[in-house]
């Protein structure tokens, strides 16, 4: 495939992606797997779970990372920033449209009020959701209640959120330090005991 | 020179944001909110509501809306670039360093360090955001800190909770818990119940 085709694809694919795909991270991977890994055999099994991992560690928009590294893989540099570009301009062009109509809302008009406040209704009760979703699958210990608990208090202070998150990141390495010296202690030793038992007689 | 604000300030927040998703909901209050002024604390939860109901990251719509709002195409091209650019650099580096560094205890410790920060900035969006809809005022946590150490039970005229929005909040969190309605869904349904619940007060 010539290299400008596959500048072109990457930048139509990533535009595609960006505007129709909903649900984040993994229906972007399924969108990308179809197109760079069955469709046309640029990327091979083992750069897709890279492309997992690398999502879910590398701070920032999924979605540009993802672009980068396929981008980069399909042809170097040149791919990586035209499919970054791809990815971005959708949401440039709408919020562009958008923000020029935005102005001409009546913001008097009650209809529009009584819109606008259910749908902050509805997003805070997506927020809340989040948060509970997010508390079943990363709360563990009882450190990470109190530390979370702290956060949101210095949060409410409004003390800045760099600086929460700054400090998160002593706290955060010696939290696993500690977890790798002894094992995280969510049972009690008696309920463990049957399955050290178990593994002796393997 | 806005422009060049705008390009640092989102090259700043692009460094730090871990934990994704609406982890820049709090940082882009108290900037655009608290410091600058430039909108209130309701348009800013319109805000974060519209760039939900369009495809694209939330960090990517807001920073181009509020680029715009500040100064026009060229403010939401700088503070669209300044979100990524260090995004980009970040992932080529990492791309090519992460097989030393996924093992190591720093880069597990910042890990869970971001999670732990995320969950709490998760916590904080969700008073934001409750404030500014479900509350009619922000939460007075410095009279309820009063009337605990006063031994004083203070009743705040201002303060209440308002109904219906509480029933929205509480459907939708049930929606995208239990029956994983998708986001774009919930917010539709919202404000078409919006608009009908408009036009139904008057006659009740």
């Amino acid at each position: 495939m010539s290299y400008p085709y596959r500048l072109w694809l990457l930048f139509f694919t990533f535009f595609k992606i960006a505007l129709i795909v909903i649900g984040g991270g993994l229906a972007m991977l399924t969108a990308i797997e179809e197109t760079f890994s069955k469709k046309y055999t640029f990327l091979k099994h083992e750069d897709i779970l890279d492309l997992v991992i690398l999502t879910q560690t590398v701070p920032g928009l999924i979605a540009v990372n993802a672009a980068l590294f396929v981008g980069n893989k399909v042809a170097g540099l040149a791919g990586a920033l035209i499919a970054v570009f791809g990815v971005v301009l959708p949401a440039l062009m709408i919020i562009t449209v958008i923000a020029s109509f935005f102005p001409n809302l009546d913001f008097q008009d009650k209809t529009v009020i009584h819109i606008f406040s259910a749908v902050r209704a509805c997003v805070t009760g997506v927020l809340i959701a989040t948060a509970i979703s997010f508390i079943r699958t990363n709360i563990r210990t009882k450190w990470d209640i109190v530390f979370v608990i702290i956060f949101t208090i210095l949060l409410l202070a409004h003390i800045s959120p760099i600086v929460v998150i700054l400090a998160s990141v002593p706290i955060g390495c010696i939290l696993v330090h500690r977890s790798k010296k002894k094992p995280l202690t969510v049972f009690t030793s008696s309920e463990t005991a049957h399955l050290h038992e178990r593994n002796n007689h393997d | 020179m806005i422009d060049l604000w705008l390009f640092g300030i989102f090259a700043k927040f692009s460094v730090i944001l871990f934990g994704g998703g609406y982890m820049i909901v709090p940082i882009l209050m108290q900037t655009f909110v608290d410091e600058k002024h430039l909108l209130s604390l309701e348009a800013f939860g319109n805000l974060i509501s519209v760039t939900q109901m369009i495809p694209g990251a939330i960090s990517l719509n807001a920073a181009a809306y509020l680029g715009f709002m500040e100064n026009g195409i060229t403010g939401a091209l700088s503070a669209t670039f300044g979100l990524i650019i260090p995004t980009i650099f970040l992932g080529l580096i990492a791309g090519k360093l992460m097989d030393k560094w996924k093992n190591t205890t720093i880069f597990k410790g910042i890990m869970r360090g971001a999670r732990l920060a995320a969950l709490g900035m998760v916590i904080y969006a969700c008073f934001i955001f409750m404030d500014m809809s479900i509350c009619t005022a922000p939460v007075p946590w410095e009279k309820i800190g009063e009337s605990i150490l006063a031994q004083k039970w203070l009743i705040n005229n201002d303060f209440r909770i308002r109904p219906v929005e509480l029933a929205v909040a509480v459907v939708a969190c049930f929606g995208m818990l239990k029956l994983k309605i998708p986001l774009t869904m919930l917010i539709i349904y919202a404000g078409i119940c919006g608009a009908v619940i408009g036009k139904l007060i008057p006659i009740l």
